[in-house]
């Protein structure tokens, strides 16, 4: 064997190593992300008061919100939203089993209904938050990471879609902290891959959790932003079955 | 530039001519013998010309009533370009290719009474002629209520509204049809039609609605405030406003047999309660009973527990129950250890409001079996929009043009705007400046006219005389367009004041030559036929050259530029022939005489 093919043969699996380590690094860092935000290391379950504002130009708008959500290993959380106000969307309530299974209560006309597929992309109550970004999902299900850059304090990561994947985001740019393992921004890009969204999330330490206490999400093509800030939040209650279901989401003044 | 060059540049160059001779042979060219034989025969035949060119003018003058005039820039193509084929094919196949909008300023659009308002004025936007699908945030709210809750309706409340709108807030279609703050909403429609005649016409006709729409205002009724007397009065007065917008409806879906008075008299029958609505009972059971049987039901019992709890309810229902009755039996009707007050509550709400509602809509449905039988043919729409009305007689509230119902117990709407906008404005603005500016410059150029001939010839007479072939040429030109149908737009208006302009030039030339020609001495037929020698010649010249320069537009691709052309070629000849035969006549008749 010549001297050349042996030297190509000898770094080829060098070569591949390298070239894979930092894949290996991304997926690590999104692992051990998706386990704060909703994995082992995140709480069992939550309940939180919610403070929804909707910045479009001059306009503001205000909804608060009640909501509970529980963790579910390997599986999408378990989440229910109880409008407060304001007084036309009082009661209106929003449960989200999966992905694929979302239902909104209408109080003023005594139904639930469920919301179709082909609405995920829909604003959420007139919000930059689509009622699929209003669930919860782990990234790493449906996309690849790869390392995009690596600075002092964070991670950039790029999430590209899994071929067959059933997301609205064709790209994510995920910013992760490296003092919390957190995400702190995301930019999302759609399938002509223009930058559509921007999230700004901070996390706050509650107990033993960091949790995700306020995104700020900019609509760039419109100019809109909606910050979604929690309250109140208490952690590892013991929720029931009962209050994720269609039931509870009838119930009313809960 | 033209005066500078006339009077500098020409004499000079005329200096180098032998006039002399120039005269001599003229007198014996064909032209000169022509102009000699119709000096003659106008001098012979004064009185029958100035007759006849003026009975001519009166004749056209009526035919000036049949003038259309055309500013669509659509009818500047022709018929086989590629935008005028574009056009014509958006009109075929997609309802028309123009706009036309109507806008409301309102406290809030979003309430029930606002949408209200947009209904009718939607409705009434499907009455009119070449106009199709009007679109405004009602269809939105409608098509919502239809799939959420089988109910093509403006709702009642404005928390029913506010949890319809969560679907639909924060989409950019919203932009278009409703404002920021929620004061001001559009309705859209496409217009058909390009033509200046229809669409002025349906701009006046809307026009004529809206200001009066405005005018009177809207009064707002709640039903639960009213004894029942007035309730009665209140529903025969909704009958009546009703009626209008089911017939607006007819008239576009299902046009022909049915009358407005045999809707409103049906509608009216069927605003009482006491209408049978068949099969209301069988309808009620089977509502609750999917409710009740559904898994997610408040309580958790067995299928004979729901069984007995249905039995139980059937019967609180027929004799009358209501929630609060409904709730007070719950604790009767349910097993030990289930009863919770705060969710009876709200299940007994929840039924009530489901008894209500199949209760409306047995009533709707019980008259649209009624009205249906008054419509020569069916269409899915016209039932669809014509319930949506038929809703608002199981309303709470209830919304009427003012005047209609003389209670007084009802609160005026806050509707500070109503006005349309679009291609039949546009069009009938264009219009009417159109038209004033050719009647300006028309009136404008006869007064400076006679005014400086006037002044020039310190003769009234002789001014008055001048203007006689620029007002022949023009009234002539304009009956000859209204009477073969071309319109008058942007480019022919031009001919009135370009003909006029050019017509004064042969009458200042001949009038000129008369005078001349009086002055020298001459009698009052000699002079003119020494000025038809002298003058006949250029002018004939000049009117063949300026025709010629105007033809070259023929060629033109724009449709106006052609008429144009060879309306300003037609308005030359007769510009030539009123100073050739109508000055000179009415120069003989009326034998002006020069104040010295």
């Amino acid at each position: 064997m010549p001297l050349i093919k042996k030297i190509v043969w000898l770094l080829l699996p060098i070569f591949c190593l390298v070239v894979s380590l930092p894949a290996a690094d991304a997926a690590m860092v999104l692992k051990t992300m998706e386990e704060n935000t909703m994995g082992a290391n995140a709480p069992r379950d939550m309940e939180t008061d919610m403070v929804m504002t909707i910045q479009d130009g001059k306009n503001v708008r205000v909804r608060e919100i009640h909501a509970w959500s529980r963790n579910i290993a390997e599986k999408d959380d378990l989440r229910v939203l109880k409008f407060i106000a304001p007084a036309d969307v009082k009661d209106v309530g929003f449960l989200v089993l999966d992905q694929d299974s979302m239902y909104i209560y209408l109080p003023e006309f005594h139904r639930t209904r469920r919301i179709a597929s082909s609405s995920k992309k829909d604003p959420f109550m007139g919000s930059d938050f689509s009622y699929e970004d209003m669930g919860t999902s782990a990234f790493s299900k449906y996309y690849d990471p790869r390392m995009f850059k690596e600075s002092d304090g964070e991670w950039q990561l790029e999430l590209l879609r899994k071929p067959g994947a059933d997301k609205p985001y064709a790209r994510i740019v995920l910013t992760v902290s490296k003092a919390n393992t957190m995400p702190v921004r995301m930019e999302l890009y759609d399938e002509s891959g223009r930058l559509g969204k921007v999230a700004e999330e901070t996390a706050q330490q509650v107990g033993k959790y960091w949790i995700m206490a306020s995104i700020k999400m900019t609509h760039v093509k419109k100019g809109t932003s909606t910050l979604l800030e929690m309250r109140n939040i208490k952690v590892d209650l013991g929720l029931k079955d009962e209050i994720f279901s269609e039931r509870f989401l009838k119930k009313r003044g809960s | 530039m033209a005066m500078i060059v006339s009077l500098a540049l020409v004499p000079a160059l005329a200096s180098f001519i032998d006039f002399a001779r120039m005269q001599r042979e003229r007198e014996g060219h064909s032209l000169a013998k022509v102009l000699s034989r119709w000096s003659d025969f106008v001098i012979r035949h004064r009185r029958l010309l100035l007759g006849l060119s003026l009975g001519l003018t009166i004749c056209f003058v009526f035919a000036l009533t049949l003038l259309q005039r055309e500013v669509s820039f659509a009818k500047f193509y022709p018929l086989s370009s590629l935008p005028r084929r574009s056009m014509e094919a958006a009109n075929a196949h997609f309802d028309g290719a123009y706009p036309l909008v109507v806008s409301i300023e309102t406290d809030r659009v979003r309430s029930p009474e606002s949408l209200r308002v947009l209904r009718r004025l939607q409705n009434y936007m499907y009455s009119l002629p070449g106009t199709s699908q009007p679109f405004a945030i009602t269809d939105f709210i409608q098509e919502l209520n239809w799939q959420l809750n089988d109910r093509y309706a403006v709702p009642d409340r404005d928390a029913a509204i506010g949890n319809l709108w969560f679907f639909i807030e924060g989409r950019d279609e919203l932009n278009q049809l409703l404002t920021d703050e929620g004061r001001e909403a559009v309705i859209f429609a496409k217009i058909s039609s390009p033509l200046t005649a229809f669409n002025r016409k349906l701009y006046q006709g809307i026009q004529l609605f809206l200001d009066k729409e405005l005018r009177d205002g809207y009064v707002s009724y709640r039903r639960q405030d009213m004894r029942p007397e007035q309730q009665q009065e209140l529903y025969a007065a909704q009958a009546s406003s009703l009626s209008q917008e089911i017939d607006w409806l007819a008239q576009r879906y299902v046009p022909g047999r049915a009358s407005r008075a045999a809707i409103e008299r049906i509608m009216a029958e069927g605003s009482s309660r006491e209408l049978p609505f068949p099969g209301v009972r069988a309808r009620t059971r089977a509502v609750l009973w999917e409710y009740i049987s559904a898994p997610d039901f408040e309580f958790e019992l067995s299928l004979p527990q729901k069984e007995s709890y249905m039995a139980s309810l059937m019967a609180a229902l027929e004799k009358g129950a209501g929630a609060e009755e409904l709730k007070a039996f719950m604790p009767r009707w349910l097993p030990a250890g289930v009863y919770d007050a705060q969710v009876a509550g709200d299940l007994a709400e929840t039924l009530r409001y489901k008894v209500d509602e199949v209760n409306q809509q047995s009533r709707v449905d019980a008259l649209w079996l009624r009205l249906e039988q008054l419509f020569a043919s069916s269409d899915m729409n016209f039932e669809k929009k014509a319930r949506s009305v038929l809703y608002d007689l199981t309303a709470g509230i209830v919304v009427l043009p003012s005047g209609v119902s003389t209670l007084s117990t009802g609160k005026k709407l806050p509707i500070t705007r109503i006005d349309q906008t679009g291609y039949p404005l546009m069009l009938s603005k264009m219009d009417h400046f159109l038209l004033r500016s050719l009647l300006q410059s028309i009136l404008l150029c006869y007064v400076l006219t006679l005014v400086l001939m006037t002044l020039m010839r310190r003769s009234l007479t002789l001014g008055l005389i001048s203007t006689l072939p620029v007002i022949f040429t023009s009234v002539v030109m304009f009956g000859v367009l209204a009477l073969i149908g071309v319109p008058l737009d942007y480019a022919t208006m031009m001919i009135g004041g370009v003909s006029i302009g050019v017509g004064i030039d042969y009458a200042i030339h001949f009038i000129h030559g008369y005078i001349g020609e009086r002055d020298a001495g001459h009698s009052a037929d000699e002079a003119i036929r020494r000025a038809f020698l002298d003058k006949g010649k250029a002018i004939l010249t000049n009117a063949v050259s300026v025709m010629a320069g105007f033809a070259v537009l023929l060629l033109s691709s724009l449709v106006p530029l052609r008429n144009f052309a060879w309306a300003m070629v037609c308005s030359m000849f007769l510009a030539a022939l009123a100073a050739l035969t109508q000055l000179p006549a009415a120069l003989l008749v009326f034998n002006p005489k020069k104040k010295k």
